[in-house]
């Protein structure tokens, strides 16, 4: 229990009350104060650290303002407290005695005997040994102490506050700030100014934002916030609440920052203090509208296609972007492929567009995919923010035939019209068991019907188009050939079975040959599906590209499977090729089936090259059947299994058409000697003085017609007439400077026929009198130049005659070589008699062509010529083996024996033959000529033939 | 480096010397000792890379593959002697990922180019091995495991015979790898697919393989089973020479061999190998004996290559009746002992004679032989065209469904051509098709009428004689029909006894064989679609 304070220590105590005063309580205040100003210096730093220490310093100031006030209110309650806070202080010895005195007399009931009252009254003498004086002193010095330490305190308190009262405020307002953003919002821009510039390839005017407002801009705008700053030394920056863009100055006092407008924001401006914003109380709200990607419509889409069903495919697009486009391409994908072709580009701005295109079936996409294709159309957006900003429409898919279908069609085709021949001998054979004249006569009749159909329908059945292949002309013409043999042996009533055996093993014989190049082609083709497969199964081996490499495996195995089933229907090899296509896919799909991706690439990769090595399994080359490690001939099978060709009608065919068309190609030779000779002679040909006197005539020609109607009179008039005869007037006179005789000629005549008319409708008479003039001028001259023309022809003639002699023998030789031609008839082969009949005629105009250059009349000859090389050329028949045209354009070529005139031949070396050079001057020159001349009829043929 | 040799105390340097002396001869008779066997790794020898290739070449792939773990990895070519030994087990995959960095050695990139190849073309692939038989096959088109039965039987008795003959024995298990074409066979056989081509190989012994052609690559077949065996003889000679054989030997043993294995059959040895080879000398278009180059599969002609093949043949008959088959089992040892590809060391210490001197006499003993009988070959040529044509007319007319004229045209082929027996088989097949069973025998004819053999005709012909066996001896139908098989065994008429189609042309089923693989073998047969 306390010991009550004793009477007389209370007397000291307030005795050093009064004398210290409230010191105490200025210097904790002011403290205090010191510490939230100095706190908030601190913490305006803005990092966490900072915060954290002016936080505490806060708090342990107010701490010991508590305390200080604690302490005070609680006072000197007992008298060991008294003592040890007034007494000790003053008087040590003293105050030590009177703490155990005051111990001794505390004690309950003293345990060692001593008196309580001898306790007390050992404290009360102690008590009154200690000195007021002393006590008093010290509270005054205390009260001097802690009054300098308030006034120091509220000096640095004046000094915090005096440095920048704000930055107190903005140091408390950092101080509480949550999230990074402090409570209290401050302004630190003043005549703030916003606005907003949309995206440069938008080509839109800038506009201005008011603060505490809402807009939608175009995403991509540059939003710029000007203002001039309140207060210096503040990092002032705008924010959407995540990302800051600091303002700069702009050179002239003021800050600015650019926004550039991303995504829909509430933007407002903001001071930095570390990691701490103090935002201002205005804001912009913004919506960003993006850019939409343009949207793409075609026509018919989405949509699946047969492409045998195709004739031709007509796209009609419309592209719609929100803003503008820049380009439009059509896009043509089939499995790892793609080509784009552009439709439309755009330079300015476009917000719509449209088109059409046309796709054919043969275009040469299609001939290098075997897997569907999508089409589509795709339209670029003109936005330059984004790498590639496509729109594109819905698809249009255009399935292909199954792989070798269309060589499978066309070889059934041709299995049929073989079918149909085998029909027509087993009828023949049917009529020798006839006894019944009558009814043998009937037969006899059904039998040529049988025939005669055989040569429309069926050669007519094999003109189609089998999925855009045809049958080769030359299997055409010779199948045509072999029916006029048969049908010349059933007019002689002539070995007619013979020549039925024939006519089919005839026919027969060259489908071995196209089946197996048929066959060859559509296992390299199918080749390519293989390389496709083992790509989807390398694909496949990544987990990561799994799905889209099975996607690719599993399209590749469906069409290998189907295309291999084809390439089994054509012919020995293709039965043999589709076989080991077969055999290899199962090794692929085992593979593929146990998820063993990279043996089923391995096995697709060997399926692949033996597919591009299109060669029978087994045997040696030049024949003989295998066996060589062990003997196969020895005592084994027979090997060719009573094989071989049982008929060369197709090769003895194949030999004439290329005799034919080597005819032609030599004849092309001839005529160009021809033309060269007379090229070279007209050039010898001295034409003198003739120039001098052809101007002067001209001149007097353009004199004469100077008097008459210029051009431009109503057509259909007399006077129309007269200017159209001044007109060929002054054609002559211009021919006539160049000495083109001919010409100048026709000019006159023309010249002539324009002023009879003009004479015919009336004119008045002085321009009836000028037309006169000129049409006595014109009759004048064209004497003249008749003369000319005539004596240059003759001289040219001499000249030219040397060559043409030997131009004339080889033209007769190529003649007579027409005519054996013509009538080459082996028995088994002959060409067909249309064709013999061209060559027939060409023949003879070969013959009147030789007659006429040895006479050295070249320009007839020439002519001749020219049309004995129309027939010959309407007279080729190809080959049975041969290509279509455009059947296979990357690989157009040599037929026979002709010359390879396919497209990316070789450029010709200059320095080794300058035919090249020739050519190109000969067409400057012709195309030189205003008509006629020796290239004319060439130049008509080419554009004939483009027109067929 | 100089001998040291320290006596001890007491004896004389001679002493010294002698015990130097034994000690070397000691150590000579070890070495001897050893290198007989030199596969072997010595008692006191650390296995070598050489040990481990030879044991891959003597197709000892068990003891190379512990003779390799034993091997220090860092031993040069240890990696390719892996790869080897991968590629000898048919692992082509193995062996091209080892090979995947080996590229500072043209033989390892040749093997990698190989090992790349073989793994592409036998992925997938389907492997049936017969344990207790030690045959293993690979099969590249999985239709042929119907003719897995067919194969071990060959192999089983072809072992036997090569055992007995040459002393030699194959170790278990052998493998085949059975692939569909020229070019596969090139890519697992490493042999240019452009001389595969040109001489039409159908077999090859390579890698401590067999890889052989299906019979269904060819239309008509081919005596595969004598080429399993030609091709096993070529193993075991490889394995009892350790590969030094030389070629002529290798070839001329083989072709020895491919028909001792099974009785002798009809044209057993026609053309005569000594005639065609006379015939070559004589002609001067003889490829001679040891000018064959690195393999008769890359000669230039398959007409070379025939010619090649009787040369050898005709001179080692001729070596082996000179001095016996003891003498040829020692030319084998004394190759391997020697370890050379030069026979005249070997020759000479056999024989007394080298290699030349021998050609030399057997060319006399060829010139020496009697002629052979003159053929009439411009008139049979003459007579080929017309038989086609009759033929081609008689099939076309079948095609369609016309029997009976399709017969007479065949008819007409048997009397241009009556040795023929496709053309017999045509005539006999569409008579039996018509229901003219008796009109089909004289038209089948038998085997004293043909001039080979065709695996439909002796279907056909086995299916006619079924149940003319008079029970004594050998049945005639079971031994036709089993040569068809030896022929083409996936005819659909050798392999379904005689019966072409599912159903006949009454539209009952036809009858099937009884015997289980036979029946899964017609069944194959009848899944290949034919022009």
């Amino acid at each position: 229990m306390l010991a009550p304070v004793h009477p007389g220590l209370v007397k000291l105590i307030d005795a050093y009350k009064a004398a210290e005063g409230y010191s105490r309580a200025q210097v904790l205040v002011s403290a205090l104060v010191l510490a939230v100003i100095g706190g908030a210096h601190l913490a305006r730093l803005g990092s966490f650290q900072t915060r954290a220490g002016s936080a505490l310093l806060i708090a342990l100031s107010l701490l010991g303002v508590i305390w200080g006030w604690l302490r005070a209110r609680r006072g000197n309650r007992t008298a060991a407290s008294a003592i040890r806070g007034v007494i000790i202080t003053t008087q040590p010895e003293l105050g030590g005695r009177l703490l155990r005195a005051l111990n001794l007399l505390e004690k309950e009931d003293g345990h060692r005997g001593e008196s309580r009252e001898l306790s007390a009254v050992h404290f009360e003498r102690l008590l009154a040994r200690a000195k007021l004086d002393s006590v008093a002193e010290l509270g005054k010095r205390r009260n001097r102490l802690f009054s300098r330490l308030a006034a120091c305190a509220v000096a640095f308190s004046i000094l915090g506050v005096g440095v920048g009262p704000r930055r107190v405020l903005e140091g408390l307002n950092v101080l509480v700030a949550q999230n990074g953003r402090a409570p209290v919002e401050m302004a630190w821009l003043r005549g703030v100014e916003v606005s907003a510039a949309p995206p440069n390839y938008l080509r839109a005017g800038k506009s201005r934002l008011e603060l505490d407002s809402a807009g939608v801009l175009a995403e991509g705008s540059q939003v710029s916030f000007r203002g001039r700053p309140r207060y210096s030394g503040r990092e002032l920056v705008i924010t959407d609440g995540r990302e800051q863009v600091p303002f700069v100055d702009d050179g002239s006092g003021a800050l600015v920052a650019h926004w550039s407008l991303g995504a829909s924001a509430e933007l407002r401006v903001a001071a930095r203090f570390g990691d701490v914003l103090i935002e201002e109380p205005g804001r912009v709200q913004l919506h960003a509208q993006p850019d939409l990607v343009p949207k793409v419509r075609l026509q018919g889409a989405p949509a699946e296609l047969e492409l045998t069903r195709l004739d031709k495919l007509e796209l009609r697009w419309l592209a719609h972007d929100d803003h503008s486009l820049s380009q439009v391409d059509l896009v043509l994908r089939s499995a790892g492929r793609e080509e784009r072709r552009t439709l439309e580009r755009y330079a300015s701005d476009k917000a719509q567009g449209s088109g059409g295109y046309v796709l054919y079936p043969d275009d040469p996409f299609f001939k290098r995919i075997f897997l569907p294709a999508t089409i589509r159309v795709e339209a670029r957006d003109s936005d330059p923010r984004a790498e590639e900003k496509w729109g594109q429409s819905d698809a249009i898919t255009i399935r292909l035939p199954t792989l070798g279908q269309p060589h499978v069609e066309r070889y059934q085709a041709l299995l049929h019209f073989r079918g149909q021949l085998v029909d027509f001998l087993l009828a023949r054979l049917e009529l020798e068991q006839v006894q019944d004249p009558k009814q043998k006569q009937e037969r006899r009749r059904a039998l040529m019907a049988a025939l005669g159909q055989l040569e429309d329908e069926g050669l007519k059945a094999l003109s189609g188009s089998f999925q855009g292949l045809l049958v080769p002309k030359g299997w055409t013409k010779f199948a045509e050939a072999q029916l006029e043999l048969l049908r010349r042996a059933f007019e002689r009533k002539k070995d007619e079975i013979a020549a039925t055996e024939q006519a089919v093993l005839a026919v027969d014989s060259p489908l071995g040959a196209l089946s197996t190049k048929d066959a060859q082609e559509v296992a390299k083709q199918l080749g390519d599906v293989a390389e496709e497969a083992a790509y989807g199964a390398k694909l496949s081996q990544s987990p990561e590209e799994r799905s889209a490499g099975l996607e690719r495996l599993d399209l590749a195995i469906s069409v290998l499977q189907s295309g291999a089933v084809q390439l089994q229907k054509l012919g020995v090899l293709g039965a043999d090729l589709g076989s080991v296509a077969l055999s290899d896919l199962d090794r692929v799909q085992r593979s593929r089936e146990e998820q063993d991706f990279l043996h089923a690439e391995l096995a697709a990769l060997h399926m692949a090259a033996r597919l591009h090595r299109p060669n029978p399994s087994f045997g040696a080359k030049g024949g003989g059947g295998g066996g060589v490690e062990s003997g196969g001939g020895n005592s084994g099978g027979e090997g060719t299994d009573a094989e071989g060709s049982a008929s060369d009608a197709d090769s003895e065919f194949d030999k004439l058409a290329e005799d034919l068309a080597q005819l032609a190609q030599e004849h092309a030779e001839a005529i160009e000697r021809t033309g060269s000779g007379l090229d070279a002679a007209k050039g010898s040909v001295s034409k003198g003085d003739l120039s001098e006197e052809a101007k002067r005539r001209a001149d007097a020609l353009r004199r004469a017609a100077q008097g008459l109607p210029e051009p431009g009179e109503a057509p259909g008039t007399s006077r129309a007439s007269a200017a159209l005869s001044r007109e060929h007037a002054g054609a002559m006179a211009f021919e006539l400077e160049r000495l083109a005789f001919d010409e100048a000629l026709e000019s006159a005549r023309r010249a002539q026929a324009a002023a009879e008319d003009a004479q015919r409708r009336g004119l008045d008479s002085m321009t009836s009198r000028e037309l006169e003039s000129l049409a006595q001028e014109v009759r004048g001259h064209m004497a003249w130049a008749e003369e000319q023309r005539s004596r240059l022809k003759n001289l040219t003639e001499q000249a030219a005659k040397q060559s043409l002699a030997e131009v004339s023998s080889v033209e007769r030789e190529l003649a007579e070589r027409a005519r054996r031609l013509s009538k080459e008839d082996t028995g088994k082969a002959a060409l067909p008699e249309e064709v013999r009949e061209r060559l027939s005629r060409a023949q003879r105009l070969m013959e009147d062509a030789a007659f006429r250059l040895s006479g050295g009349d070249g320009e007839v000859g020439l002519s001749l010529q020219q049309q004995a090389q129309r027939l010959l050329e309407e007279s080729d028949t190809g080959q049975t083996g041969g290509e279509e045209p455009g059947e296979n354009p990357g690989e157009s070529g040599a037929h026979g024996g002709q010359k390879k005139t396919g497209v990316g031949g070789d450029v010709p070396d200059p320095a080794l033959h300058n035919g090249a050079e020739d050519f190109r001057r000969r067409v400057l020159e012709g195309l030189g000529k205003r008509s006629g001349g020796r290239l004319s009829p060439a130049v008509r043929r080419y554009a004939e033939g483009l027109l067929r | 480096m100089e001998d040291a040799c320290h006596p001890p105390s007491g004896a004389t340097q001679k002493g010294c010397f002698v015990s130097m002396r034994a000690l070397r001869i000691l150590t000579a008779v070890a070495t001897l000792g050893f290198s007989s066997t030199p596969a072997h790794a010595g008692l006191f020898d650390s296995v070598s890379v050489a040990d481990v290739a030879d044991a891959i070449t003597e197709l000892d792939v068990v003891r190379a593959a512990k003779l390799l773990k034993e091997l220090d990895p860092a031993a040069p070519n240890h990696a390719f002697q892996r790869a080897r030994l991968a590629i000898y087990m048919g692992d082509c995959d193995s062996a091209e990922a080892i090979l995947q960095s080996q590229t500072e050695s043209p033989d390892a990139v040749r093997l990698a180019e190989l090992s790349r190849t073989c793994a592409r073309a036998t992925a997938g692939s389907l492997i049936v091995e017969d344990v207790p038989m030690g045959v293993w096959v690979r099969l590249q088109d999985s239709e042929d495991r119907a003719l897995v039965p067919y194969i071990v039987h060959v192999v089983s008795e072809a072992r036997a015979t090569l055992k007995k003959d040459l002393g030699i024995e194959l170790p278990s298990p052998l493998r085949i790898d059975l692939v569909r074409d020229l070019f596969s066979l090139a890519s697992v056989s490493g042999l240019p697919v452009e001389a595969a081509e040109t001489t039409g190989t159908v077999g090859i012994a390579r890698w401590g393989r067999i890889t052989m052609l299906t019979p269904r690559a060819s239309r008509s077949g081919y005596p595969w089973e004598d080429t399993l065996a030609h091709e096993i003889t070529h193993l075991v000679l490889t394995r009892g020479s350790r590969d030094f054989a030389p070629l002529w030997l290798q070839e001329g043993i083989a072709k020895r061999e491919e028909d001792r294995w099974r009785a002798p059959r009809p044209f057993d040895g026609q053309p005569s190998a000594d005639q065609v080879a006379k015939q070559a000398l004589l002609d001067g278009t003889s490829v001679g004996i040891d000018q064959i180059g690195p393999s008769i599969a890359m000669l230039p002609t398959p007409q070379a290559a025939a010619i090649s093949y009787a040369e050898v043949e005709s001179f080692m008959d001729y070596w082996i009746a000179q001095h016996g088959t003891a003498a040829f089992t020692l030319l084998l040892l004394e190759l391997k002992g020697l370890s050379t590809r030069d026979p005249d060391p070997v020759m000479l210490s056999i024989t007394g004679f080298p290699l030349r001197y021998w050609i030399a006499r057997w060319q006399e003993h060829l010139r020496g032989l009697p002629e052979p009988e003159n053929s009439d070959r411009a008139s049979r040529e003459r007579e080929a065209g017309s038989v086609v044509q009759s033929v081609r007319l008689g099939d076309l007319l079948a095609a369609g469904g016309k029997l009976e004229q399709a017969a007479e045209y065949f008819d007409k082929a048997v009397e241009q051509a009556p040795d023929k027996p496709a053309v017999r088989f045509r005539a006999g097949a569409a008579r039996l098709a018509l229901g003219d069973v008796s009109g089909a025998g004289p038209r089948l004819g038998g085997l004293p009428d043909v001039a080979s053999l065709h695996g439909g005709w002796l279907g056909v012909l086995g299916r006619q004689q079924r149940g003319a066996g008079t029970g004594v001896g050998p049945d005639p139908a079971r031994h036709l029909l089993d040569l068809a098989i030896a022929i083409d065994p996936l005819s659909v008429e050798a392999a379904c006894e005689g019966h072409a189609g599912r159903t006949s042309r009454t539209g009952l089923p036809e009858a099937e064989p009884i015997d289980q693989d036979r029946k899964r073998l017609c069944v194959a047969a009848r899944k290949i679609v034919r022009d």
